[in-house]
């Protein structure tokens, strides 16, 4: 991916919200499995960058930022992942909310039955678009275990699709 | 003969190749439909510049007012499955006998059928029943690394397996599930206590609310 230098060094939180809100908000989604964790982390990930601007820190460029974005949603999602573990009672599911076709339905809900490790690496590298050494940078694995992750998941992901056909 | 072979083979995985390609392109299509709403930026907007984090909210945002209006009315009008009547009904696959109406205080023993050996061994199903074309949303609690999914009237309770320290636990969640307008109104709920004991799977149907506005409908039909 080209490293384009970024104009906006320390660009405003809302500014950040507005471009990379649908993404960490999908990321989340997809991870905690229901809408009120993902507003919750997309919060606490906005606080977090604006606390790291105010310690003067700034991004080198726009795909630093957006990684970095990345890298705290994702941590604060397994924070969370961590915590719910020891606590038997968990979330809120609602899927329908963004599809009217079953189709569709099933293959998310597909996706939310793997492991979240199959889930973060297909959703970044399918629908965010990231290659396999790029998502291993931002989750810190190597590159091999990326691949290994997505070519499992995407197995798993097909059988589960037909199994729940 | 070889060639042959390897024409099929090669056909195979061009065949898997051809999958593959569709299923990613499905999954981005998907996944880019998963956007938080013009609410959800509003609050998620207030809860940053007010640097609210962590709640570890675990239950529906739902304003104070409207849940003090709702558990009035929920004394009010919880009422006995009869008078939910016809309108909204949730049927579970049991072994013994097939599909079996749930009724508001009964516990039944679900049919647990094979699913997935490693992540998920076995599922439950229940099927729903909603006359009328209402749109309905669900709020589902789950019970640790379970997961409960949700399609065209059939919900399915995936069942992980069981954790060492949880043996000899009896685990309960419970799924409620809302009836909803075209507007996404609440009309109506039910709630349907899942558990699991000794390795089996029950449901029993704990209560059940109507809206005046639902009661309205209901008998203009």
């Amino acid at each position: 991916m080209l490293e384009k230098k970024t104009d906006k060094p320390n660009q405003s939180v809302e500014e950040v919200f507005q471009e990379y809100g649908n993404m960490l908000y999908r990321i989340a989604f997809v991870m905690m499995k229901n809408a009120f964790d993902a507003e919750d982390v997309v919060q606490d990930t906005l606080i977090k960058y604006m606390e790291h601007v105010e310690k003067g820190k700034t991004f080198e460029t726009e795909e630093h930022r957006k990684a970095w974005l990345i890298r705290v949603d994702v941590n604060l999602c397994k924070n969370r992942l961590r915590f719910y573990k020891n606590h038997p009672k968990i979330g809120v599911e609602q899927l329908s909310r963004y599809y009217e076709e079953k189709e569709d339905t099933r293959l998310m809900d597909s996706l939310l039955l793997l492991p979240a490790n199959y889930r973060e690496v297909l959703l970044l590298h399918y629908v965010e678009g990231y290659q396999g050494k790029e998502i291993a940078q931002m989750l810190k694995l190597s590159e091999s275990a990326v691949r290994k992750r997505l070519e499992r998941g995407r197995e798993k992901l097909q059988e589960l699709l037909e199994k729940t056909r | 003969m070889e060639e042959r072979a390897r024409s099929g083979k090669e056909m195979t995985q061009e065949k898997q190749n051809v999958l593959a390609e569709d299923l990613e392109k499905r999954l981005y299509a998907a996944g880019q439909r998963i956007v938080p709403d013009v609410s959800a930026k509003e609050r998620i907007m207030v809860g940053v510049k007010s640097r609210k984090r962590n709640r570890r909210r675990l239950a529906p945002r739902i304003p104070a007012a409207v849940l003090a209006a709702c558990l009035v009315l929920s004394t009010l009008c919880f009422v006995r499955m009869g008078f939910m009547g016809e309108d909204v009904m949730v049927y579970a696959a049991t072994e013994e006998y097939g599909w079996q109406k749930l009724v508001e205080g009964e516990r039944i023993l679900l049919k647990k059928e094979p699913f997935d050996p490693y992540y998920y061994p076995y599922k439950c199903t229940f099927r729903l029943e909603v006359q009328g074309n209402y749109l309905y949303d669900r709020q589902f609690t789950t019970l640790r690394d379970d997961y409960i999914g949700e399609r065209g009237g059939i919900i399915e309770w995936f069942v992980a397996p069981d954790r060492p320290e949880d043996a000899g636990r009896v685990m309960r969640g419970k799924l409620s599930l809302w009836i909803v307008n075209e507007n996404r109104e609440r009309l109506a709920a039910l709630e349907v206590e899942l558990t699991k004991e000794d390795g089996e799977c029950y449901a029993e149907l704990k209560r059940v609310w109507e809206s005046e506005a639902y009661k309205n409908r209901k008998g203009r039909r």
